[in-house]
């Protein structure tokens, strides 16, 4: 199954690299530029914008090569971190006089890679802790995102300010959801190890700097009200926390040691010690308020990119807890699929429940991101587990899943937001109440038939599937089949040709799916060709023929309506 | 008002810079419906996106056409290359870039052949990228292999600025791309590799070249910026 996975992604990774290109170098219309609220969040503004944005970072990386190049031809009396400095100093010099970002992202970059480098070069042979480099860099990251609340007011440094935030938002948050696992917990405990930052002055008196610079731009931003109070405070609290952590004694986060190990499986059955119990409290809490809190001050700020943004966080938490909580299952694809299912269907329920709060109800496009949002998935594991392989996956003792799982909450959280989507629709009549019904069923049933239901020993010695295996495989098979039919008569009497036409793709799926499962042991492989040629005639014939008699059933339903 | 009236008019506001806005609250004012409002703005975005469908099933076309006719020419060359003479090929070379760019100016400029005019520049460019290769190819140049890049990257931003092509600033960015990635490869690794065998295949001329990269980059850059449109300078 993964294997089919792999294959697709290469496919849809491209198809997405073009797709982005191609809307990338989409020439815009000047005027569209300037209607548009967010226009500072364009890559380009106009075709002049995308290539002079490109000139400009050219010159600054191959001003870099040049001097690498001469610096060789001259015995190297520089070092590279020098040349690293200079060409981002300069390159920072250009993109704030000519308002290039794409310059200024990189040059920004390159003096936090320079300072690095140059710590790392600091602590060398001091045995300095990992965790004061560490620190500084937030600290940059901190002020990165400080000076993009001062740029903001100005039209001409908007989008300086956009490469500020996501420059001091994105490492600051990876850190956050770092720190909030296992893995992330142990490499905290790791850069805890050594000597106190105070065996090298220049790394002390940087961080004092960096220190002393949030500080002033913090209370500058708080005078002029270029930041609201409950955010000054959140990234008061980081930086404490951060400076903590900087000063932090050796830290052992779990209560059995095992080095050597660095495989997934490491975390398995290993315990957090006190400390560690407590840090992995403190990043989870700030990594929801991180994420939750960019939300709520989307809200206060009106702007909704910022929206998009903190869901975006709050999704990426969901898959960062997806993959921590993954090996307690033991990598079963079905418990993985099931998880993959919940999950884009909690993101389907959020996604209706801010449209229909915000009364922005298209019919004709929900309909159809709910369909392949929710019933495709949905349809393709219960395909999975009315197989074979789905039922050897199947095939475990359901006490050995630990009680506060992943699958257990996403579903919680799924039937919480439902409940209340579910009653919205009920009162406002808008013609999705069935289908979410219908969802809602299925999911139900199936979490309660993975988490509560006794499934173990579903095949014998030999392999073969026992009297409580075939009991399963008709239960699965009949709820898939059962599922593919509500489908049909969903869009029947709703009157919704896209659920029909869904519903007959899968059923032809099925018919293949199980023509091959049953038939292909046992046929001369040629015979089973012609009858797989013979069937996709009928099938095409039976899928035009069903299709048109449908169709025509609710054009004249709906003529008599009409009279 | 009829429908057709309705479409005329909010074209013609459109034209003059009016905003949606100001033609609904202008429309509702004269008594309209806001259903027959969107339908006639519905009927103007249809008409738009069928002629800029066509227009880009037309640039598909034409710049597909270029690549095969691009591919044939170097295969058929590639084929023969071997048996011709340095001249003959310096000749193909020279004369099919040539054409390409005397075609396209042609097509462009005197015959309003904007996207075939447009697709045939590019294929000169792509012309004098290949020629830069064959030819040191053909005299045995030693150089970095990324020098040639920049100079297809340098020529291309010229015949870019003389042409007016946008397609060629497009055609430099990946070119630029490959010269800045395919450097400090050569500058580093080869630093490293000379340490143990004394041998240092790294040109001076390169050094120059990258300085004259810098400088062209540079200019290029403020040059098209300072093309902007004017409605996009607040921006800056």
């Amino acid at each position: 199954m993964f294997g089919f996975f792999n294959f697709l992604i290469w496919p849809i990774l491209i198809i997405g690299v073009i797709f982005f290109f191609v809307r990338f170098l989409r020439r815009r219309r000047k005027a569209e530029v300037i209607k548009e609220k967010d226009w500072y969040l364009q890559f380009s503004l106009s075709k002049e914008d995308t290539v002079s944005q490109f000139f400009f970072l050219f010159s600054v990386f191959f001003l870099g090569v040049t001097i690498l190049a001469f610096n060789k031809d001259l015995g190297d009396p520089l070092s590279l971190r020098t040349i690293l400095l200079l060409v981002s100093v300069i390159g920072l010099g250009i993109g704030y006089y000519f308002k290039v970002i794409y310059t200024l992202a990189v040059s920004l970059i390159g003096l936090v890679g320079w300072w690095g480098a140059q710590a790392a070069e600091w602590a060398q042979g001091k045995d300095i802790k990992g965790a004061a480099l560490f620190v500084g860099l937030l600290f940059i990251s901190i002020l990165f995102y400080l000076l993009s609340r001062v740029h903001e007011k100005k039209v001409k440094f908007k989008r300086v300010s956009i490469v500020y935030l996501i420059l001091g938002l994105i490492p600051v948050t990876a850190t956050l959801f770092l720190f909030s696992t296992k893995s992330g917990l142990r490499t905290l405990g790791e850069i805890t190890k050594g000597a106190s930052f105070f065996a090298s002055w220049e790394i002390t008196f940087s961080l004092f700097v960096f220190l002393v610079s949030i500080v002033g731009i913090l209370v500058y931003a708080l005078s002029k009200n270029l930041i609201f109070k409950p955010e000054a405070l959140v990234i008061g609290f980081l930086v404490v926390l951060f400076s903590i952590i900087a000063f932090l004694p050796e830290q052992t986060m779990f209560l059995q040691q095992r080095m050597q190990q660095w495989r997934y499986e490491y975390y398995r059955d290993i315990n957090l010690s006190g400390s560690g119990i407590l840090w992995a409290i403190i990043f989870n809490i700030l990594v929801l308020i991180e994420a939750f809190g960019l939300v709520l001050l989307s809200y206060f700020k009106k702007e909704g990119w910022l929206n998009k943004i903190g869901l975006l966080f709050v999704g990426a938490l969901f898959i960062v807890k997806f993959f921590e909580w993954q090996n307690h299952w033991g990598s079963n694809p079905l418990l993985i699929s099931m998880a993959v299912v919940m999950f884009l269907t909690c993101g389907l329920t959020v996604y209706l429940l801010v449209k229909s709060l915000r009364k922005k109800f298209n019919l004709k496009i929900e309909d159809k991101i709910y369909s392949v949002l929710g019933l495709v998935p949905l349809t393709f594991f219960l395909f999975l587990l009315s197989s074979e392989s789905g039922l050897k996956n199947f095939n475990f003792n359901v006490q050995s899943l630990p009680f506060f799982s992943y699958l257990l909450i996403l579903t919680t959280i799924y039937l919480l937001l439902n409940l209340i989507l579910w009653f919205y629709f009920f009162r406002t009549k808008i013609n999705l109440f069935r289908e979410i019904t219908f969802l809602i069923a299925f999911l139900f049933l199936l979490t309660l038939i993975i988490l509560v239901f006794p499934h173990k020993n579903l095949f014998t010695e030999s392999n073969e599937l026992s009297g409580l295996g075939i009991f399963w495989a008709v239960v699965f098979n009949l709820m898939l089949f059962s599922e593919i039919v509500g489908i049909i008569f969903l869009g029947y009497f709703n009157n919704k040709n896209f659920f029909i036409n869904l519903g007959i793709v899968f059923m032809s799926i099925l018919i293949f799916v199980k023509y091959f499962d049953w038939f292909f042991a046992f046929l001369d492989k040629s015979i089973f060709f012609i009858g797989a040629g013979i069937l996709l005639f009928v099938v095409g014939w039976f899928m035009e023929k069903g299709r048109r008699y449908m169709l025509s059933a609710i054009k004249k339903e709906e003529i008599s309506q009409n009279q | 008002m009829e429908d057709q009236k309705i479409t005329e008019y909010i074209q013609s506001s459109l034209d003059k810079g009016k905003s949606k806005e100001e033609i609904y609250k202008e429309l509702l004012g004269q008594g309209l419906g806001i259903d027959a409002i969107q339908d006639a703005f519905n009927q103007i975005t249809t008409k738009e996106e069928k002629e800029e469908t066509q227009k880009r099933v037309i640039r598909i076309i034409v710049t597909i056409g270029v690549i095969l006719i691009g591919v044939g020419i170097f295969s058929f060359i590639a084929a023969n290359w071997q048996e011709m003479t340095k001249a003959v090929k310096v000749s193909i070379i020279v004369i099919a870039m040539v054409a390409s760019y005397t075609g396209g100016w042609f097509l462009r400029e005197k015959w309003h052949y904007k996207k075939t005019g447009e697709a045939l520049l590019l294929l000169g460019a792509i012309i004098y990228g290949a020629g830069i290769f064959l030819v040191a190819q053909m005299f045995h140049t030693r150089g970095n292999w990324p020098d040639g890049f920049i100079l297809w990257m340098i020529g291309t931003i010229v015949m870019a600025f003389a042409a007016e092509s946008s397609s060629l600033f497009y055609l430099a960015i990946p070119v630029g791309i490959i010269a800045i990635v395919g450097h400090p490869f050569g500058i580093l690794t080869f630093g490293i590799f000379g340490i143990f065998t004394g041998y240092n295949p790294f040109l001076l001329t390169s050094s120059f070249l990258l300085l004259t990269a810098t400088i062209v980059t540079f200019i290029a850059g403020w040059l098209v910026k300072k093309r902007m449109p004017p409605e996009l300078k607040e921006f800056y």
